[in-house]
């Protein structure tokens, strides 16, 4: 199993079990649409093909299952109940799992086939009675080895043939239409067939004709495959078990194989556009040389019909001449050979236009027929001829609508995927560019001070204008690739709210908004679990159960809305409900039985503040802990996810009318702005966003109150803070003089923070901590600065839990 | 080496795989005469099989009897052997 392959597969499943996950859940809003239900069956079927690439069996097991049920709801034979949905989407929750364990083990556990079967028999008796419009094999399963009607095509097999396997029973006919792109899924449909247990006969023949040779593309399988085998019907089908879908299986009973209890006029001799072998007398009366000159005749005939290239048109007509010349002599047929060369010449001048020489071998096989039931039906011979060859198997046109890959083609240009693990190592490239780009100040300032050239230092400058332009696009560019839709962390919500309310007998309704706002892929992806949470806890504390909610007044069914748009440069989200809300008494009275506040404090503490207790870890305030959102984790786990991804949540509720939950996210994590302070000797970052102000503030101006320090700015009282202290630096503050101060807010809580100097902004690229330093909570990581020193930023919030 | 291009013939030999194809059909582009041989052939991808069918040319030199394209041919029949 080539793991290129693989990875290809499992990127398309994802994508393709995502889809099928949406189109179920719109199917069973909307009812029977009958464009749902097919591209939802396309879905199915296209996993279903690639997952026969590999060998695993239980995965394409089932998935085969999930498509027979969606063909009969296709068919109208089936209606799909909430059950049948709830069957239908565990066994593909199963699908994405086995897709997990693919993804990391290259195969499927032991357990799989077990599972497998549980799942292929809970969706099989879904299945309607009505089984024979399934497609494929699981119409012949329930058939059994009754022998079908013979397909058209069987009259193909010569006579011989068909007499000597006669003697030998049923045999198995099967109609292989290869897929166009079957190439690409690695079918060699030669091999298939040739390999087929007890294969008797078998043909190959285009389905249509071949294309000029300038259209005609070499990977496009256009072949049709007829063959006999007599092999059991299990053996046929498991050997085709991987093409299933492109296969036309019958079983022949022995009685229709023998030419002799053949009818004369088969009764497909109306439908065929072409009369074919059928024709041929298979009289008696006829000796075995006439009965080879006829056969040869319309070998002939059918040589002029087939397509062929312009340049090899005369050669073919030359050498079919001389063959008919010979026929004719055979059989005595004077007057024709005469008229020979005239409708040589004719067919030579056109190329392509043989009906002179097909009037001819039409006349020969007419004199030679005692008898005939029917004269021939030539007349639109060339128009017919130039049509269809005369082996197009019929269900191509059908199979072909199923065919997903038909608009891919034109996409292929215009979007383009690209592993993200690639995006990254352009965004670390550009964020090495900005680094390496923020050393030209520095030297530009050596040119002057060290070098004394004023002038090259103008220059330097001015190169860095330009450089600097072009890797702030350049940074803008990349960072535009990783923008994706906040919506694809909507996704899963759907199916999510689906559950869980039919889990909970509640009646929700899920609105989202804004899905297309766009942030950086890692913001999105650090969303999902959060808001997954935050949804479910909407869902089961917030929503009200139907009877509760018309006890109060409210619509029977609740609603959940989550709300996207992007402010500057944050995405705001918003998961609001119209559920029961949030009591802040409740709340705090819990906080204090559970030992998470003092009396005091909670004295203190406003009715906002009081709801944002819900983050606080070891809250929960659910009376019973039930498996959806009381595990243990509670909004601490959101908060703290939150707030890695540099976000900030906020909790709104009104008792009786609902929660709203905002989180505010930055638009994208690559690029962080931090200022630098200076502290001793050393320099520290601060991330921007958590600075409020700096001021420069006279000694006299700090207030003592008992051994703490606190400033007053603007009438508000802000504790005061020496970092040198906080850091365990050597004191270095001035006794004399202004203070540098830093006004910083951490959530809701403001502090100041004395400094020795404050430094510029500058864009880094922040790396979190590795190695030893990773033990260090209270840096948030490390930046390069231009001159190539290190810079340490620092974790305000750590700090400030160590005051 | 599945397919050795000579002069005015193609010399497919052992298992002749899909992207062969591409070759092929290149080939027999550029060589309208070309004849193929097929003696040490033993097995052709269909979609080598598919640039034969399409482009009708000239054999050189037939499969060995038994060989799995020998089967191949039989089932082809009538296209291989024109003049």
């Amino acid at each position: 199993m080539s793991a290129q392959l693989l990875e290809a597969f499992l990127a398309e499943a994802r994508e393709l079990l995502e889809q099928i996950g949406t189109l179920a859940l719109e199917l069973e809003q909307q009812g029977q649409d009958a464009d749902l239900i097919n591209s939802l069956f396309r879905a199915v079927h296209t996993l279903k093909g690639g997952s026969g690439l590999f060998d695993i069996v239980p995965f394409t097991q089932v998935v085969h299952a999930a498509e027979d049920i969606l063909s009969q709801v296709r068919e109208g034979q089936l209606e799909l109940t909430p059950e049948h949905m709830d069957q239908l989407l565990s066994a593909m929750d199963q699908i994405g799992f086995w897709l997990d364990q693919l993804e990391s083990s290259g195969t499927l556990d032991d357990q799989a086939p077990a599972i497998s079967e549980r799942f292929t028999l809970a969706l099989r008796s879904i299945l309607g009675g009505g089984g024979d419009s399934a497609p494929s094999d699981s119409a012949a399963e329930s058939e059994e080895a009754a022998p079908d009607a013979p397909p058209d095509w069987l009259l193909r097999v010569p006579e011989a043939k068909r007499t000597e396997l006669a003697q030998q029973g049923n045999c198995i006919a099967i109609l292989y239409t290869p897929d166009e792109q079957c190439f690409f899924q690695g079918h060699d449909p030669l091999l298939t067939i040739n390999t087929l247990p007890n294969l008797a006969w078998w043909q190959i023949a285009a389905r249509e004709p071949w294309p000029e040779l300038e259209a005609f593309d070499p990977y496009r399988c256009v072949l049709g495959i007829l063959a006999l085998s007599q092999a059991p019907l299990e053996d046929v089908r498991h050997h085709l078990r991987y093409v299933s879908d492109q296969i036309e299986l019958s079983i022949v009973a022995a009685s229709d194989l023998d030419p002799d209890a053949t009818p004369a006029a088969a009764p497909t001799v109306e439908d065929a556009p072409e009369v074919s072998d059928q024709e041929l007398p298979d009289d008696q009366t006829l000796n075995a040389t006439t009965q080879l000159v006829l056969e040869l005749l319309q070998e002939q005939r059918d040589c002029l019909r087939a397509q062929v290239v312009p340049e090899l048109w005369t050669g073919r007509v030359a050498s079919v001449g001389a063959v008919l010349r010979h026929l004719l002599t055979v059989l005595n047929h004077e007057d024709l050979i005469a008229q020979l060369p005239e409708a040589l010449a004719q067919s030579t001048a056109n190329s392509g236009q043989a009906a002179a020489l097909l009037e001819m071998i039409n006349q020969a096989l007419e004199r030679s027929r005692p008898p005939a039931p029917q004269p021939s039906p030539e007349p639109a011979l060339e128009a017919a001829a130039s049509a269809e060859t005369p082996t197009e198997p019929e269900p191509t046109t059908e199979r072909r609508q199923t065919q997903p890959a038909a608009g891919k083609d034109d996409n292929r240009q215009r979007v383009l995927k690209v592993d993200a693990e690639r995006i990254d190592t352009l965004m670390d490239l550009v964020g090495e560019l900005i680094v390496a780009k923020n050393a030209l100040p520095f030297l530009a300032r050596r040119a002057v001070e060290e070098f004394k050239i004023r002038p090259l230092s103008k220059e330097i400058k001015g190169h860095f204008n330009i450089l600097n332009r072009i890797a702030e696009e350049m940074q803008g560019a990349v960072m535009q690739v990783r923008m994706i839709p906040v919506g694809t962390a909507f996704q899963r919500f759907p199916r999510l709210v689906r559950d869980i309310s039919r889990k909970l007998g509640k009646q929700v309704q899920l609105e989202l908004q804004g899905e297309d706002t766009e942030a950086d892929k890692n913001v999105v992806s650090d969303l999902s679990d959060p808001l997954i949470h935050l949804v479910r806890n909407a869902l089961d504390h917030g929503i009200e159960t139907p009877s509760e909610r018309i006890e109060s007044g409210k619509p029977p069914t609740g609603r959940i809305r989550i709300k996207a748009h992007q402010q500057e440069d944050r995405v705001l989200i918003e998961i609001n409900d119209d559920g029961r809300g949030m009591d802040p008494t409740v709340l705090k009275r819990k906080a204090y039985e559970k030992g998470l506040l003092t009396e005091e404090a909670l004295e203190r503490l406003t009715d906002q503040e009081a709801l944002q207790l819900i983050f606080a870890a070891g809250f929960s305030t659910a009376e019973s802990i039930s498996d959806l959102s009381g595990r243990g984790v509670g909004m601490d786990v959101v908060r703290n996810a939150v707030q890695r991804a540099s976000g900030d949540i906020i909790l709104d509720s009104t008792l009786g009318l609902g929660t709203t939950v905002r989180l505010s996210l930055p638009l994208s994590m690559t690029v962080t702005q931090v200022m630098i302070i200076r502290v001793g000797d050393e320099d520290f970052g601060v991330i921007f966003d958590t600075v409020r102000e700096t001021l420069r503030l006279p000694q006299n101006e700090v207030q003592r109150i008992k051994q703490h320090e606190a400033i007053i700015l603007r009438e508000r009282l802000l504790p005061l803070h020496r970092l040198d202290h906080l850091l365990g630096l050597p004191e270095t503050s001035p006794q004399q003089g202004d203070l540098s101060v830093l006004v910083v807010g951490v959530g809701s809580t403001d502090f100041a923070l004395v400094v020795d100097d404050v430094r510029e902004g500058v864009d880094v690229i922040l790396k979190p901590l590795e190695g030893v330093m990773s033990s260090f909570p209270l840096y948030a990581g490390t930046a390069l600065l231009g001159d190539g020193r290190v810079l340490l930023v620092l974790n305000l919030k750590e700090l400030l839990q160590c005051l | 080496m599945p397919v050795r291009y000579l002069r005015d013939i193609a010399r497919l030999e052992g298992v002749c795989a899909v992207e062969d194809a591409e070759s092929l059909l290149e080939w027999l582009h550029e060589h309208p005469d070309g004849k193929l041989n097929f003696k040490d052939c033993e097995h052709l991808h269909s979609a080598v099989l598919q640039v034969i069918m399409a482009m009708q040319p000239c054999v050189a030199a037939c499969p060995r009897a038994g060989t799995p394209i020998a089967a191949v041919m039989d089932a082809l029949f009538d296209d291989a052997d024109t003049d």
